[in-house]
Protein backbone atom coordinates (compact mmCIF):
# COMPACT_ATOMS: atom_id res chain seq x y z
CA UNK A 1 0.00 0.00 0.00
CA UNK A 2 1.72 3.45 -0.86
CA UNK A 3 1.69 6.50 0.95
CA UNK A 4 -1.32 8.16 -0.87
CA UNK A 5 -3.52 5.46 -0.23
CA UNK A 6 -2.69 5.23 3.35
CA UNK A 7 -3.33 9.30 3.30
CA UNK A 8 -6.57 8.87 1.19
CA UNK A 9 -8.01 6.17 3.71
CA UNK A 10 -6.91 8.29 7.12
CA UNK A 11 -8.86 10.82 5.37
CA UNK A 12 -11.82 9.02 4.87
CA UNK A 13 -12.16 7.60 8.38
CA UNK A 14 -11.31 10.96 9.85
CA UNK A 15 -14.41 12.15 7.60
CA UNK A 16 -16.81 9.55 8.46
CA UNK A 17 -15.82 9.90 12.02
CA UNK A 18 -16.23 13.35 12.15
CA UNK A 19 -20.01 13.15 10.47
CA UNK A 20 -21.01 10.53 13.04
CA UNK A 21 -20.00 12.50 15.82
CA UNK A 22 -21.76 15.75 14.43
CA UNK A 23 -24.49 14.43 13.27
CA UNK A 24 -25.47 11.38 14.84
CA UNK A 25 -24.30 10.95 18.32
CA UNK A 26 -23.53 7.49 19.61
CA UNK A 27 -25.79 5.23 21.17
CA UNK A 28 -24.93 6.57 24.82
CA UNK A 29 -26.53 7.61 28.05
CA UNK A 30 -26.29 10.44 28.28
CA UNK A 31 -26.71 11.62 24.95
CA UNK A 32 -24.71 14.77 23.21
CA UNK A 33 -28.10 15.84 21.39
CA UNK A 34 -28.08 19.16 19.49
CA UNK A 35 -31.39 20.35 18.89
CA UNK A 36 -31.15 20.31 15.46
CA UNK A 37 -30.43 16.85 15.57
CA UNK A 38 -34.22 16.40 16.46
CA UNK A 39 -35.87 19.06 14.26
CA UNK A 40 -38.14 17.28 11.64
CA UNK A 41 -41.28 15.07 11.52
CA UNK A 42 -41.02 11.48 13.08
CA UNK A 43 -43.30 8.57 13.04
CA UNK A 44 -43.05 5.85 14.97
CA UNK A 45 -42.12 2.54 13.79
CA UNK A 46 -42.25 0.47 16.64
CA UNK A 47 -43.95 0.48 20.15
CA UNK A 48 -42.74 -1.68 23.63
CA UNK A 49 -44.17 -1.30 26.73
CA UNK A 50 -42.35 -2.56 29.76
CA UNK A 51 -43.27 -3.49 33.51
CA UNK A 52 -40.94 -2.18 35.25
CA UNK A 53 -41.82 -4.26 38.46
CA UNK A 54 -40.86 -7.75 36.12
CA UNK A 55 -37.45 -5.60 34.98
CA UNK A 56 -37.04 -4.95 38.97
CA UNK A 57 -37.61 -8.35 40.16
CA UNK A 58 -35.22 -10.06 37.13
CA UNK A 59 -38.40 -12.17 35.86
CA UNK A 60 -38.04 -13.33 32.34
CA UNK A 61 -37.15 -11.15 29.33
CA UNK A 62 -40.94 -12.24 27.83
CA UNK A 63 -42.66 -11.26 30.96
CA UNK A 64 -40.88 -7.94 31.42
CA UNK A 65 -41.59 -6.55 27.75
CA UNK A 66 -45.00 -6.51 25.30
CA UNK A 67 -44.80 -5.73 21.63
CA UNK A 68 -47.57 -3.54 20.70
CA UNK A 69 -46.72 -2.25 17.27
CA UNK A 70 -49.05 -4.30 15.86
CA UNK A 71 -51.83 -3.92 18.33
CA UNK A 72 -52.71 -0.60 17.84
CA UNK A 73 -52.20 2.21 15.25
CA UNK A 74 -48.93 3.32 16.43
CA UNK A 75 -47.37 3.72 12.92
CA UNK A 76 -50.11 6.87 12.14
CA UNK A 77 -48.23 8.27 15.61
CA UNK A 78 -45.94 10.86 14.56
CA UNK A 79 -44.26 14.25 16.55
CA UNK A 80 -43.12 17.21 15.04
CA UNK A 81 -40.30 19.35 16.75
CA UNK A 82 -39.63 22.62 15.32
CA UNK A 83 -36.80 24.89 16.04
CA UNK A 84 -37.14 28.77 16.79
CA UNK A 85 -35.73 31.50 15.30
CA UNK A 86 -32.59 31.33 17.18
CA UNK A 87 -32.19 27.35 16.71
CA UNK A 88 -33.09 26.59 19.95
CA UNK A 89 -36.31 24.02 20.60
CA UNK A 90 -39.89 25.64 19.96
CA UNK A 91 -43.24 24.37 19.27
CA UNK A 92 -44.07 20.81 19.10
CA UNK A 93 -47.09 18.87 17.62
CA UNK A 94 -48.26 15.25 17.86
CA UNK A 95 -50.57 13.89 15.73
CA UNK A 96 -51.56 10.66 17.04
CA UNK A 97 -53.62 9.62 13.92
CA UNK A 98 -55.88 6.71 15.48
CA UNK A 99 -53.38 5.69 17.61
CA UNK A 100 -53.00 6.34 21.34
CA UNK A 101 -51.69 9.03 23.15
CA UNK A 102 -50.04 8.49 25.84
CA UNK A 103 -48.82 11.63 26.17
CA UNK A 104 -51.72 13.71 26.87
CA UNK A 105 -51.06 16.48 25.07
CA UNK A 106 -50.84 17.57 21.58
CA UNK A 107 -49.07 20.74 21.27
CA UNK A 108 -46.75 22.82 22.48
CA UNK A 109 -43.29 23.89 24.03
CA UNK A 110 -40.03 21.59 23.49
CA UNK A 111 -37.36 21.29 25.70
CA UNK A 112 -34.39 19.26 26.82
CA UNK A 113 -32.75 19.16 30.06
CA UNK A 114 -29.10 19.61 29.14
CA UNK A 115 -28.21 21.17 25.69
CA UNK A 116 -24.69 19.16 25.91
CA UNK A 117 -25.98 15.58 27.32
CA UNK A 118 -29.43 15.85 27.23
CA UNK A 119 -31.64 12.81 28.96
CA UNK A 120 -35.31 14.14 28.53
CA UNK A 121 -37.28 16.19 26.64
CA UNK A 122 -39.82 17.94 28.20
CA UNK A 123 -43.12 18.63 26.85
CA UNK A 124 -45.35 21.26 28.13
CA UNK A 125 -48.71 22.89 26.72
CA UNK A 126 -49.20 26.53 25.04
CA UNK A 127 -50.96 27.29 28.71
CA UNK A 128 -48.23 25.81 30.68
CA UNK A 129 -50.89 23.52 32.66
CA UNK A 130 -50.04 20.15 31.72
CA UNK A 131 -46.38 18.65 31.07
CA UNK A 132 -45.07 15.41 29.63
CA UNK A 133 -41.49 14.08 28.95
CA UNK A 134 -39.80 11.25 26.78
CA UNK A 135 -36.74 10.24 28.32
CA UNK A 136 -33.63 9.34 25.64
CA UNK A 137 -33.00 6.33 24.93
CA UNK A 138 -31.37 6.13 21.89
CA UNK A 139 -30.17 8.09 18.66
CA UNK A 140 -28.66 7.29 15.50
CA UNK A 141 -28.63 8.17 12.43
CA UNK A 142 -32.26 8.94 11.42
CA UNK A 143 -33.77 6.59 14.24
CA UNK A 144 -34.67 7.74 17.74
CA UNK A 145 -35.66 5.42 20.90
CA UNK A 146 -37.32 8.13 23.49
CA UNK A 147 -39.57 6.42 26.64
CA UNK A 148 -42.84 7.62 27.96
CA UNK A 149 -42.52 6.72 31.38
CA UNK A 150 -46.01 6.28 33.81
CA UNK A 151 -45.67 7.01 37.60
CA UNK A 152 -47.90 5.89 40.05
CA UNK A 153 -49.76 8.87 41.75
CA UNK A 154 -50.10 7.34 45.56
CA UNK A 155 -46.13 6.93 45.98
CA UNK A 156 -44.38 8.20 42.63
CA UNK A 157 -43.21 5.18 41.59
CA UNK A 158 -41.95 3.93 37.85
CA UNK A 159 -44.07 0.99 37.31
CA UNK A 160 -44.17 0.98 33.60
CA UNK A 161 -42.81 2.89 30.62
CA UNK A 162 -43.96 2.38 26.56
CA UNK A 163 -40.80 2.21 24.31
CA UNK A 164 -41.25 4.54 20.87
CA UNK A 165 -38.64 3.95 18.34
CA UNK A 166 -39.40 6.94 15.68
CA UNK A 167 -38.45 7.55 12.15
CA UNK A 168 -37.63 10.54 10.88
CA UNK A 169 -39.73 11.83 7.65
CA UNK B 1 -70.01 -22.79 30.56
CA UNK B 2 -67.71 -20.60 32.23
CA UNK B 3 -64.92 -19.99 34.14
CA UNK B 4 -64.31 -17.47 36.34
CA UNK B 5 -61.29 -16.02 36.65
CA UNK B 6 -59.01 -17.45 39.91
CA UNK B 7 -55.79 -14.44 40.10
CA UNK B 8 -53.77 -16.93 41.37
CA UNK B 9 -51.29 -14.23 42.22
CA UNK B 10 -53.62 -12.74 45.08
CA UNK B 11 -54.13 -16.41 46.24
CA UNK B 12 -50.81 -17.28 46.89
CA UNK B 13 -50.56 -13.59 48.59
CA UNK B 14 -53.08 -14.17 50.72
CA UNK B 15 -51.51 -17.97 51.39
CA UNK B 16 -48.07 -16.53 52.03
CA UNK B 17 -49.81 -14.02 54.60
CA UNK B 18 -51.05 -16.95 56.69
CA UNK B 19 -47.69 -18.85 55.90
CA UNK B 20 -45.09 -16.20 57.62
CA UNK B 21 -41.78 -17.35 58.19
CA UNK B 22 -40.43 -17.15 61.64
CA UNK B 23 -36.96 -15.92 62.13
CA UNK B 24 -35.40 -16.08 65.66
CA UNK B 25 -32.53 -14.14 66.43
CA UNK B 26 -30.07 -13.29 69.27
CA UNK B 27 -29.04 -9.82 69.52
CA UNK B 28 -25.15 -9.03 70.77
CA UNK B 29 -24.22 -6.09 72.50
CA UNK B 30 -22.87 -3.07 69.39
CA UNK B 31 -19.99 -4.08 68.09
CA UNK B 32 -18.89 -5.74 65.07
CA UNK B 33 -21.35 -6.44 62.61
CA UNK B 34 -23.43 -9.92 62.18
CA UNK B 35 -24.71 -11.74 59.09
CA UNK B 36 -27.14 -14.54 60.40
CA UNK B 37 -27.39 -17.05 57.90
CA UNK B 38 -28.99 -19.96 59.89
CA UNK B 39 -32.28 -18.55 59.20
CA UNK B 40 -35.21 -20.13 57.13
CA UNK B 41 -35.17 -19.08 53.83
CA UNK B 42 -37.66 -16.46 52.87
CA UNK B 43 -38.29 -14.23 49.81
CA UNK B 44 -38.02 -10.28 49.06
CA UNK B 45 -42.08 -10.72 48.97
CA UNK B 46 -42.51 -12.72 51.75
CA UNK B 47 -44.06 -12.08 55.30
CA UNK B 48 -41.49 -12.48 58.01
CA UNK B 49 -41.97 -12.43 61.95
CA UNK B 50 -38.42 -10.80 63.11
CA UNK B 51 -38.23 -12.46 66.74
CA UNK B 52 -35.21 -10.67 68.37
CA UNK B 53 -33.71 -11.84 72.06
CA UNK B 54 -32.10 -8.61 73.89
CA UNK B 55 -30.99 -10.77 76.82
CA UNK B 56 -27.36 -10.64 75.74
CA UNK B 57 -27.65 -6.47 75.40
CA UNK B 58 -26.95 -5.02 78.80
CA UNK B 59 -27.93 -1.51 77.29
CA UNK B 60 -31.74 -3.18 76.44
CA UNK B 61 -32.12 -5.89 79.22
CA UNK B 62 -35.23 -4.66 80.83
CA UNK B 63 -35.88 -1.83 78.43
CA UNK B 64 -39.73 -1.58 77.47
CA UNK B 65 -40.29 -1.15 74.42
CA UNK B 66 -37.93 -2.06 71.69
CA UNK B 67 -37.89 -0.82 68.55
CA UNK B 68 -36.26 -2.11 64.85
CA UNK B 69 -34.05 -0.12 62.64
CA UNK B 70 -33.99 -1.61 59.38
CA UNK B 71 -31.94 -0.98 56.52
CA UNK B 72 -30.22 -2.31 53.53
CA UNK B 73 -26.46 -2.08 53.57
CA UNK B 74 -25.20 0.11 50.83
CA UNK B 75 -28.70 1.31 49.96
CA UNK B 76 -31.32 2.47 52.09
CA UNK B 77 -32.94 2.98 55.69
CA UNK B 78 -36.49 1.59 56.21
CA UNK B 79 -38.85 5.00 55.55
CA UNK B 80 -40.42 3.68 59.11
CA UNK B 81 -37.36 3.93 60.86
CA UNK B 82 -37.55 7.70 61.96
CA UNK B 83 -35.14 9.52 63.94
CA UNK B 84 -32.07 7.24 66.01
CA UNK B 85 -32.90 9.64 68.97
CA UNK B 86 -36.56 9.40 68.17
CA UNK B 87 -37.66 6.03 66.78
CA UNK B 88 -41.14 6.09 64.48
CA UNK B 89 -43.88 4.22 66.61
CA UNK B 90 -44.42 1.99 63.37
CA UNK B 91 -40.88 0.37 64.30
CA UNK B 92 -42.03 -0.82 67.54
CA UNK B 93 -41.62 -4.12 68.34
CA UNK B 94 -44.39 -6.80 70.35
CA UNK B 95 -43.32 -8.01 73.64
CA UNK B 96 -43.05 -11.72 73.43
CA UNK B 97 -41.86 -12.41 76.75
CA UNK B 98 -39.21 -11.02 78.61
CA UNK B 99 -36.36 -9.43 77.15
CA UNK B 100 -37.98 -10.98 73.78
CA UNK B 101 -39.64 -8.78 71.25
CA UNK B 102 -40.81 -9.43 67.89
CA UNK B 103 -42.22 -7.41 65.19
CA UNK B 104 -44.33 -8.49 61.74
CA UNK B 105 -42.51 -7.29 58.38
CA UNK B 106 -45.14 -7.83 55.65
CA UNK B 107 -42.34 -7.98 53.30
CA UNK B 108 -38.43 -6.62 52.83
CA UNK B 109 -40.08 -4.76 49.67
CA UNK B 110 -42.58 -3.12 51.31
CA UNK B 111 -41.01 -2.53 54.24
CA UNK B 112 -38.03 -0.92 52.66
CA UNK B 113 -39.89 0.25 50.04
CA UNK B 114 -37.57 -0.42 47.24
CA UNK B 115 -37.69 -2.76 44.19
CA UNK B 116 -35.73 -5.67 43.85
CA UNK B 117 -33.37 -4.40 41.53
CA UNK B 118 -32.33 -2.07 44.06
CA UNK B 119 -31.66 -4.56 46.73
CA UNK B 120 -29.90 -6.86 44.32
CA UNK B 121 -27.72 -3.50 43.10
CA UNK B 122 -26.63 -2.61 46.63
CA UNK B 123 -25.93 -6.37 47.22
CA UNK B 124 -23.38 -6.29 44.10
CA UNK B 125 -21.81 -3.05 45.36
CA UNK B 126 -20.96 -4.91 48.34
CA UNK B 127 -19.40 -7.58 46.55
CA UNK B 128 -21.10 -10.55 48.19
CA UNK B 129 -20.48 -14.17 47.44
CA UNK B 130 -23.73 -14.82 45.10
CA UNK B 131 -24.38 -11.29 45.25
CA UNK B 132 -26.72 -12.67 48.13
CA UNK B 133 -29.71 -9.92 49.00
CA UNK B 134 -29.73 -9.38 52.75
CA UNK B 135 -32.24 -7.08 55.07
CA UNK B 136 -30.03 -5.52 57.89
CA UNK B 137 -31.41 -4.01 61.24
CA UNK B 138 -30.92 -3.57 65.14
CA UNK B 139 -32.97 -3.53 67.96
CA UNK B 140 -32.63 -0.36 69.92
CA UNK B 141 -34.20 1.66 72.83
CA UNK B 142 -36.80 4.44 71.28
CA UNK B 143 -33.69 6.85 71.72
CA UNK B 144 -31.04 4.89 70.36
CA UNK B 145 -28.66 7.57 70.69
CA UNK B 146 -25.83 6.84 73.83
CA UNK B 147 -25.11 3.10 72.73
CA UNK B 148 -28.60 2.10 73.51
CA UNK B 149 -28.70 -0.70 70.59
CA UNK B 150 -27.56 -3.89 69.72
CA UNK B 151 -25.24 -5.01 66.88
CA UNK B 152 -26.33 -4.55 63.28
CA UNK B 153 -27.74 -7.73 62.08
CA UNK B 154 -28.22 -8.97 58.66
CA UNK B 155 -29.95 -11.82 57.07
CA UNK B 156 -30.22 -13.11 53.64
CA UNK B 157 -33.44 -13.28 51.41
CA UNK B 158 -34.03 -14.51 47.44
CA UNK B 159 -35.44 -12.41 45.21
CA UNK B 160 -39.22 -12.87 43.90
CA UNK B 161 -39.67 -15.94 41.84
CA UNK B 162 -41.66 -15.76 38.10
CA UNK B 163 -44.82 -18.28 38.48
CA UNK B 164 -46.85 -19.05 35.51
CA UNK B 165 -50.14 -18.54 36.44
CA UNK B 166 -53.31 -19.06 34.79
CA UNK B 167 -54.39 -15.45 34.49
CA UNK B 168 -51.98 -12.96 33.82
CA UNK B 169 -51.89 -8.88 33.82
CA UNK B 170 -49.46 -6.99 32.14
CA UNK B 171 -48.36 -4.66 33.57
CA UNK B 172 -48.60 -5.80 36.70
CA UNK B 173 -49.62 -2.47 37.75
CA UNK B 174 -51.40 -0.05 35.21
CA UNK B 175 -53.29 3.20 35.01
CA UNK B 176 -57.08 3.41 33.20
CA UNK B 177 -54.70 4.97 30.12
CA UNK B 178 -52.83 1.93 29.51
CA UNK B 179 -52.59 -0.66 27.88
CA UNK B 180 -53.55 -3.74 29.57
CA UNK B 181 -52.54 -7.32 28.42
CA UNK B 182 -54.58 -10.38 29.26
CA UNK B 183 -53.21 -13.47 29.08
CA UNK B 184 -55.34 -16.94 29.53
CA UNK B 185 -52.77 -20.14 29.41
CA UNK B 186 -55.06 -22.62 28.97
CA UNK B 187 -52.78 -25.05 29.43
CA UNK B 188 -53.16 -24.86 33.03
CA UNK B 189 -56.67 -24.95 33.28
CA UNK B 190 -58.58 -27.23 35.41
CA UNK B 191 -62.07 -26.67 34.37
CA UNK B 192 -62.23 -29.66 31.61
CA UNK B 193 -65.11 -27.69 29.51
CA UNK B 194 -62.86 -24.73 29.32
CA UNK B 195 -59.94 -26.43 28.69
CA UNK B 196 -61.65 -27.62 25.35
CA UNK B 197 -62.29 -24.36 24.13
CA UNK B 198 -60.21 -23.20 20.92
CA UNK B 199 -62.07 -19.45 21.39
CA UNK B 200 -62.50 -17.74 24.19
CA UNK B 201 -63.56 -14.27 24.95
CA UNK B 202 -63.60 -11.60 27.78
CA UNK B 203 -66.74 -10.20 29.28
CA UNK B 204 -65.62 -6.74 31.71
CA UNK B 205 -67.46 -4.49 34.02
CA UNK B 206 -65.87 -1.31 35.11
CA UNK B 207 -66.51 -0.06 38.81
CA UNK B 208 -66.16 3.85 39.05
CA UNK B 209 -64.76 5.51 42.08
CA UNK B 210 -67.65 7.48 42.34
CA UNK B 211 -70.42 4.24 42.11
CA UNK B 212 -71.90 2.44 39.67
CA UNK B 213 -70.39 0.70 37.19
CA UNK B 214 -70.61 0.17 33.03
CA UNK B 215 -70.71 -2.89 31.40
CA UNK B 216 -70.00 -1.73 27.64
CA UNK B 217 -71.23 -4.95 26.25
CA UNK B 218 -73.88 -7.24 27.61
CA UNK B 219 -73.21 -11.11 28.29
CA UNK B 220 -75.25 -11.99 25.00
CA UNK B 221 -73.28 -9.43 22.94
CA UNK B 222 -69.45 -11.05 23.75
CA UNK B 223 -69.69 -14.19 21.75
CA UNK B 224 -70.42 -12.06 19.11
CA UNK B 225 -68.32 -9.44 18.89
CA UNK B 226 -64.70 -10.03 17.92
CA UNK B 227 -62.82 -7.75 19.50
CA UNK B 228 -63.70 -9.42 22.82
CA UNK B 229 -61.75 -12.95 21.08
CA UNK B 230 -58.83 -13.57 22.53
CA UNK B 231 -55.84 -13.95 20.47
CA UNK B 232 -54.83 -17.29 20.31
CA UNK B 233 -50.98 -18.91 20.28
CA UNK B 234 -50.54 -22.22 21.14
CA UNK B 235 -52.39 -22.96 24.66
CA UNK B 236 -51.75 -18.93 25.22
CA UNK B 237 -54.45 -16.56 24.64
CA UNK B 238 -53.89 -12.71 24.59
CA UNK B 239 -56.18 -10.06 24.15
CA UNK B 240 -55.39 -5.93 24.88
CA UNK B 241 -57.54 -3.32 26.38
CA UNK B 242 -57.03 0.42 27.28
CA UNK B 243 -59.22 0.52 29.66
CA UNK B 244 -60.22 4.28 29.23
CA UNK B 245 -61.62 3.34 25.50
CA UNK B 246 -62.49 -0.12 26.31
CA UNK B 247 -65.09 1.32 29.17
CA UNK B 248 -66.07 4.64 26.82
CA UNK B 249 -64.73 6.47 30.20
CA UNK B 250 -65.88 10.43 30.11
CA UNK B 251 -63.78 13.32 31.39
CA UNK B 252 -63.52 12.74 34.68
CA UNK B 253 -64.59 9.10 35.35
CA UNK B 254 -62.32 6.96 37.74
CA UNK B 255 -62.11 3.60 37.53
CA UNK B 256 -62.27 2.07 41.03
CA UNK B 257 -61.56 -2.05 39.24
CA UNK B 258 -62.33 -3.94 36.39
CA UNK B 259 -64.35 -7.20 36.68
CA UNK B 260 -63.75 -9.65 34.02
CA UNK B 261 -64.48 -12.79 33.17
CA UNK B 262 -62.63 -15.61 30.38
CA UNK B 263 -65.73 -17.28 29.18
CA UNK B 264 -66.49 -19.29 25.95
CA UNK B 265 -68.11 -18.17 23.20
CA UNK B 266 -71.75 -19.35 24.05
CA UNK B 267 -72.04 -19.04 27.64
CA UNK B 268 -73.64 -16.00 28.50
CA UNK B 269 -74.38 -17.28 32.38
CA UNK B 270 -71.97 -14.73 33.81
CA UNK B 271 -71.09 -14.97 37.68
CA UNK B 272 -68.68 -12.61 39.40
CA UNK B 273 -66.89 -13.76 42.72
CA UNK B 274 -65.43 -11.10 45.55
CA UNK B 275 -61.95 -10.73 43.83
CA UNK B 276 -61.99 -11.17 40.29
CA UNK B 277 -60.00 -7.80 39.10
CA UNK B 278 -57.49 -5.93 37.42
CA UNK B 279 -54.59 -3.99 39.80
CA UNK B 280 -55.25 -0.57 38.85
CA UNK B 281 -53.14 2.32 39.74
CA UNK B 282 -53.26 6.31 39.29
CA UNK B 283 -51.06 7.67 36.95
CA UNK B 284 -48.80 10.51 38.35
Amino acid sequence: MNLNKIIFLFSVILLTSCQKEDDFPELENPIPLKPNLLKGTWTTTRVIQFDKEAIDNGFPTEIQRRELTSLFPFVEFKIQFELDSSGKPGAFTVTPGNAPNFLTLSSGIWALDDYVFATSISLTDPANVNASSFRIKRLESNKISLQIVRNDLSDNTEYSYYEYEFTKD
Amino acid sequence: MKKLISFIFFALILTKANAQVVVNVQAKPQGPAEFISSVPSFSFTEPIKLVVDVSGVPNLVGVEPIYLWGFIQGCCGAPTNGDFCDSNEASRMTKESSNVWSIIIPSVKSYMGVGFKTAKDAAIAQGRPSDQTRFGFLVKRDNGCGGFQSNDMSIPFTGPVYIKTEFEQFPANAAQTDVITLTYNQDLENDATMKNQTEVYLYATADLMVGGSIEPFTPAEVGNTAALKFVKNGSQYTISIIPDKFFDLQAGQQIDKINILIRSKSDNNINFGPTQNIRMVKLK
